[in-house]
């Protein structure tokens, strides 16, 4: 049988997916260095702030999630939305904001004259980073919760259990799937994060492969990316020993816990919003009150729209091939799967990799052109996602229809496979375009020269240590990711009518 | 139109289709019906261009297909309706007939023999199913098609709806002058619509001929099951007559048979009486409105079926009388043993 | 008025600070309006440290010259050495300057043979003890020891950085900040490996560590530590903004303590126009600006010292050739192996 043309077109993208995973092996086979105690306090670091936001994000997620699926809170959608809400802001700022706002002349004391301890190292990171990855936990466990069949939770009351007995031992065994797929999010977020490690000063491999870039170490820096890659590749692992069991829902059991409960979910919410969401506004709004626009250059919100735009468009053309492939066969299914991994490679070590590609091919060191790649390769995944799941909807016999009445294989693209999957297109780009504007590790490193974006420029203010300067990119940042939980919630809506029609 | 010759389709290592010999004449309609899995859809996608035949050839017009020249389906001037209409969610009803036109008479013309004229601008979310079906045939039927492939194209669609659709179909495709594949795996769609009638089984066509030579001279026992409700009762040939306990009937022409035969009763092929030798025994009846279907077990232990005049009323456990009342040969095939 | 429009204003209008044209004596430094508009294309990599008070310049700098297409690209300064390096080994240098705060990041480049020789007349409007062959000084900047004025008094302090340790003074300090490392290059160059070494372990006990050389300030101030470990300009900063901080600066003699480290540029490209930016960086206007805003010292002649530095002759610096500090490496090694860093 003929291989169709969507395979060869997604071949190239495969290989240039796991062409950075080769230099990087190659780069770590010359490394001289053997395992030490600096490294081995490394992998402890990492697995330490791993394991404990792990924990955190559990402790923090699954009572909420609870609380919002079988608890009668008034404004239950809004409270939804805010409780995911610290999802969309990259941990970096609110990294950012928690290192401002703590300790001696932080804004905290500036603003209350109340001295507060530095948010530093282990207890600091793992505390920034629970707050902005507990509602993976909280998604993935209300989800498994409603997919559970209430009549359960109902049969265990009538035979005697009270309410709390029956969450704890009928309920929350059967959500165990559910927590698992969060928590391993979770770790995955947690492992590959620069932003927050690097700005508390935790050595995380991420952090350190940063700084042994910086410190002549391009070998060693590709050793650690290796180890990263190796712990990433077990999280991967185990994420494919969880296939979520669904039960049909038929409804959604409802507990009546008192007022007393109510006050006490809604007062633990509205705490946590104050952490993630309030605090940073504030140490950014208060920078932004005494400081003002500063010198701050307009031209760095259109250079990270410039490149996170060029890095969406390219997505989505190089997405098309491989998500048509994915539904033709198994090897379309296997190219898909490669080009997925980008997902799982952290951004400083997919960085290290195409700064050692760029160094040997001098066309593309700090160009433009880099930098896109290194965005399409890592958010790839997501332009593949979206479109699969709107060509998935376009039945074959669309296309079969269209050739019968004359049209040839490319006019039926053109005229049927396109416009049908143009909202999976246009998706699929705002999502690439989103995160791209926000990526912080493989920006900094791949940066053309004179090209600061708003998220280099935020760390470079933090690295000088002139925080006030960050307040306008903070913000324009925190915009953005508004922005994005905002598409990505209404685009979830309108693909749930679709279905539902 | 249409001629298959040794037509063989495979789908990696399973065989769909093992050799299938079939030929329309112009303004023709065949349906092909057979249980899931038969291979009659298979046919279809390989005459439409959407299977490669792997041996034998598809003749279309002029053109001639086969393993070494497999013509895309945009070439073949094929019409395609499917089960589940297939219309382009995103163009109108009237931008979806007219998908290629350059002349757009012919969707007028379709959109008034069709009664769509009220739809035209709607878009296909918001119509019936019997109105999506309507625009896919005028879709196929505008593009001028040399011959129309239909596939299954009222299994989605409410019974109410099912056998007028039928017959306006059959009506647009005659009116239209193009020959038709219709694949259908409801007997009665297949014998009421079709010229001509493909009884497919495991790949291979069992029998191809009109309705009522299929119906009622079916070339195996498995035509004569999967076309309608059938018993068979043990009898005699001899001299192209049959003789059996519930009577005599003249022998339809065909192969030879052996002396030792069972004979193929139809539920109207008998007649049932409370009057006279009571040979048999009513088992349970149904009501059918203007019919009733009575199971009986004859005295021999016999499984039959009869079909009677609503006004026949009987309960379960009466002894009654049956025999052959049939007016037409009865077909009826060597015993099995 | 800010720092900004106030450079702006003096490169506008050749003006030199007041102090500068006070002290113009036998051999002034060069107005901006004695150079020739600066054009075309060039390339910096910009080792920052002190945030936006370089980027003003550059600002100021690209106004005056609208024909200069000028591309930054700025990092930490050791970042950006390793940068150089790694691209001199794959088919030369993308910058065609190398403006660093940091003289040991300057070394390294020349180390690895970069830098070009820089032309006789800009040596010549350097201060003679800080002028280099391939590299051209801009700014000094002398380790300190900042200290709380409320709980000690100068006399309470060692006159020798080896001697710190023996003191009960609780210190602060920022060893992931570069000056500090190659402040410990240069114990290391002065002292030897092994009772660098021996520093470093005893202070380890006793040391406060911070982010940054402004944190431990800020927190010699406080009197969360007695006295601290960073370079002069952030005690005089923080001294302009706050003058009744208890915070005074003390040098050590004759020691790493009191080292005389230097920002300063290397030239990678053989044209002229890397150069020329290099003189602009050394008019009366800027250097009077990297005194007054970020109380760095000047290294051209007739330009005041910031306010607040005590005179240049009660320092004594240790000799030590600046070139020598691109032995960083092994510095950072001690500081690795003793859990400093």
């Amino acid at each position: 049988m003929k291989t169709p043309l969507s395979y060869w077109l997604s071949l190239p993208v495969a290989a240039a997916v796991l062409a950075p995973l080769a230099v990087l092996a190659w780069l770590g086979l010359q490394a001289e260095l053997a395992f030490d105690a600096g490294n081995a306090a490394i992998v402890i670091n990492s697995v330490l702030l791993t394991m404990l936001t792990v924990l955190g994000a559990i402790l923090l997620g699954v009572p909420l999630a609870l609380a919002t699926t079988y608890i009668r809170l008034p404004g239950r959608p809004l409270w939804l939305a805010l409780l995911a809400a610290p999802l969309a802001i990259p941990s970096y700022l609110g990294a950012f904001a928690y290192f401002a706002a703590f300790g001696p002349g932080g804004t905290l004391e500036n603003l209350t004259g109340v001295n507060t301890p530095n948010l530093r190292g282990l207890a600091g990171a793992t505390l920034v980073m629970t707050l902005y990855t507990y509602p993976f936990v909280l998604l993935t466990t209300r989800s498994a919760l409603r997919h559970l069949n209430p009549a359960m939770l109902d049969a265990a009351r009538t035979l005697g259990l009270s309410p709390g007995r029956a969450l704890l031992s009928v309920v929350l065994p059967r959500a165990r799937n559910g927590i698992a797929a969060g928590a391993l999010l979770v770790a995955l977020y947690t492992l590959s994060d620069f932003g927050t490690p690097a700005i508390l000063r935790l050595d995380t491999f991420t952090r350190m492969i940063f700084v042994e870039y910086n410190a002549f170490g391009l070998d060693r820096a590709a050793l650690l990316s290796l180890q990263l890659l190796a712990l990433v590749a077990v999280i991967l692992w185990l994420e494919t020993r969880f296939g979520a069991e669904r039960e049909r829902p038929t409804r959604t059991a409802t507990l009546d816990l008192g007022a007393g409960w109510r006050a006490a979910t809604m007062t633990a919410g509205l705490l946590l919003m104050l952490a993630a969401l309030a605090l940073p506004l504030l140490v950014f709004g208060d920078y932004f009150w005494r400081e003002g626009v500063g010198d701050f250059d307009p031209i760095l919100a259109w250079h990270s729209a410039y490149a996170a735009g060029l890095a969406a468009i390219v997505a989505v053309v190089v997405a098309l091939p491989v998500a048509y492939a994915a539904g033709l066969g198994r090897r379309g299914r296997l190219l898909e799967r490669i080009a997925h991994l980008g997902f799982g490679v952290p951004g400083i070590v997919l960085a290290t990799a195409l700064v050692y590609v760029g160094l040997q091919l001098s066309v593309l060191y700090q160009t433009l052109a880099l930098l896109v790649i290194g965005y399409v390769l890592r958010f790839l995944p997501l332009a593949v996602g979206s479109l699969r799941t709107r060509l998935e909807r376009i039945e074959h016999h669309q296309i079969a229809a269209a050739r019968s009445l004359g049209a040839a294989p490319f006019e039926a693209f053109r005229r049927i496979t396109l416009p049908l999957a143009l909202p999976g297109i246009v998706a699929g780009a705002a999502l690439v375009f989103l995160e791209a504007m926000r990526e912080l590790p493989a920006t900094l490193l791949l940066q053309p020269t004179g090209f600061e974006t708003l998220a280099t420029y935020l760390w470079r203010v933090y690295e000088a240590g002139y925080l006030g300067r960050g307040a306008v990119p903070a913000l324009l940042l925190v915009l953005i990711s508004v922005g994005a939980l905002v598409a990505l919630l209404t685009g979830e809506e309108r693909a749930g009518e679709a279905r539902g029609a | 139109m249409l001629s298959l010759d040794g037509l063989v389709v495979r789908y990696g290592d399973t065989v769909a289709v093992r050799g299938i010999d079939l030929t329309l004449a112009d303004n023709e309609i065949v349906t092909l019906v057979g249980p899931t899995g038969c291979g009659k859809t298979t046919v279809l996608r390989a005459v439409a261009g959407l299977e490669a035949p792997a041996k034998g050839c598809i003749c279309i017009g002029d053109l001639t297909i086969d393993a070494s020249n497999p013509v895309p389906p945009e070439k073949r001037r094929t019409g395609l309706v499917f089960q589940d209409f297939a219309l382009f969610p995103h163009l109108d009803v009237y931008r979806n007939i007219t998908f290629r036109l350059r002349d757009t008479a012919p969707a007028e013309h379709w959109l008034a023999v069709l009664g769509l004229g009220a739809v035209r601008h709607a878009m296909p979310d918001t119509l019936s199913g019997g109105q999506k079906q309507r625009v896919a045939l005028a879709r196929s039927l505008a593009h001028a098609p040399a011959l129309m492939l239909l596939d299954e194209p009222l299994s989605n669609l409410d019974a109410a709806l099912k056998t007028s659709l039928r017959w306006e179909i059959r009506d647009a495709l005659k009116a239209a002058g193009v020959p038709a594949l219709w694949v259908t795996h409801d007997q009665d769609e297949a014998l009421s619509v079709g010229d001509r009638v493909g009884i497919m089984r495991d790949g291979r066509l069992e029998q191809v001929g009109p309705p009522e030579t299929c119906f009622r001279d079916p070339a195996s026992r498995f035509v004569a099951e999967f076309l309608g409700e059938a018993a068979f009762l043990p009898g005699r040939h001899a001299a192209g007559w049959l003789d059996t306990a519930l009577g005599r009937a003249s022998a339809t022409d065909g192969p030879s048979l052996p002396d030792d035969v069972d004979v193929l009763l139809r539920p109207d092929d008998l007649a049932l009486s409370t009057q006279g030798d009571h040979n048999a025994e009513v088992l349970n009846g149904r009501y059918e409105g203007e019919t009733r279907l009575y199971q009986l077990r004859l005295n021999s232990g016999t499984m039959l079926k009869a079909r009677v005049n609503h006004e026949v009323v009987l309960a379960p456990g009466t002894a009654v009388h049956t025999r052959i009342a049939a007016g037409h040969p009865l077909t009826a095939f060597p015993r099995q043993t | 008025m800010d720092r900004r429009t106030l450079l702006k204003a003096a490169l506008a209008l050749g003006l030199g600070g007041t102090a500068a044209r006070l002290l113009a004596a036998d051999d002034p430094a060069v107005s901006v309006d004695a150079l020739a508009a600066l054009s075309g294309k060039l390339t910096v990599y910009l080792g920052h440290g002190e945030g936006g008070l370089y980027t003003d310049i550059v600002g100021a700098i690209r106004e005056r010259n609208p024909a200069l297409d000028l591309s930054l690209r700025r990092a930490p300064s050791s970042a950006l050495a390793t940068t150089l390096v790694a691209e001199a080994g794959a088919g030369g240098p993308r910058a065609d300057l190398f403006w660093s705060v940091d003289a040991a990041s300057l070394a390294v480049v020349n180390g690895a043979g970069m830098g070009r020789r820089v032309p006789d007349d800009i040596r010549g409007q350097i201060r003679p003890e800080f002028r280099y062959d391939r590299w051209a000084a801009l700014s000094g900047r002398i380790r300190s020891l900042p200290y709380n004025t409320g709980r000690l008094s100068p006399a309470d302090l060692p006159g020798q950085i080896m001697d710190l340790p023996d003191s009960d003074l609780r210190v602060g300090w920022a060893p992931s900040y570069a000056a500090f490392q190659t402040f410990i290059a240069a114990m290391r160059l002065l002292e030897g490996e092994a009772r660098t070494r021996r520093w470093l372990e005893a202070m380890k006990s006793k040391a406060q560590s911070y982010a940054g050389e402004l944190g431990v300030v800020l927190a010699t101030a406080r009197g969360e530590v007695d006295v601290g470990l960073a370079n002069h300009y952030y005690t005089l900063r923080l001294k302009s903004g706050d003058p009744d901080a208890s915070v005074a600066l003390a040098f050590t003699r004759d020691d790493a303590g009191c080292l005389v480290n230097a920002a300063g540029t290397a030239l990678l490209s053989g044209r002229a126009l890397p150069a020329d930016f290099t003189r602009y960086l050394l008019t009366r206007e800027v250097q009077s600006f990297l005194a007054e805003q970020a109380y760095e010292i000047p290294l051209v002649a007739g330009v005041a010292p910031p306010a607040g530095l005590p005179s240049m002759d009660t320092i004594q610096p240790p000799e030590l050739d600046l070139a020598r500090l691109s032995e960083l490496k092994p510095a950072l090694a001690l500081l690795r192996d003793t859990g400093v860093l």
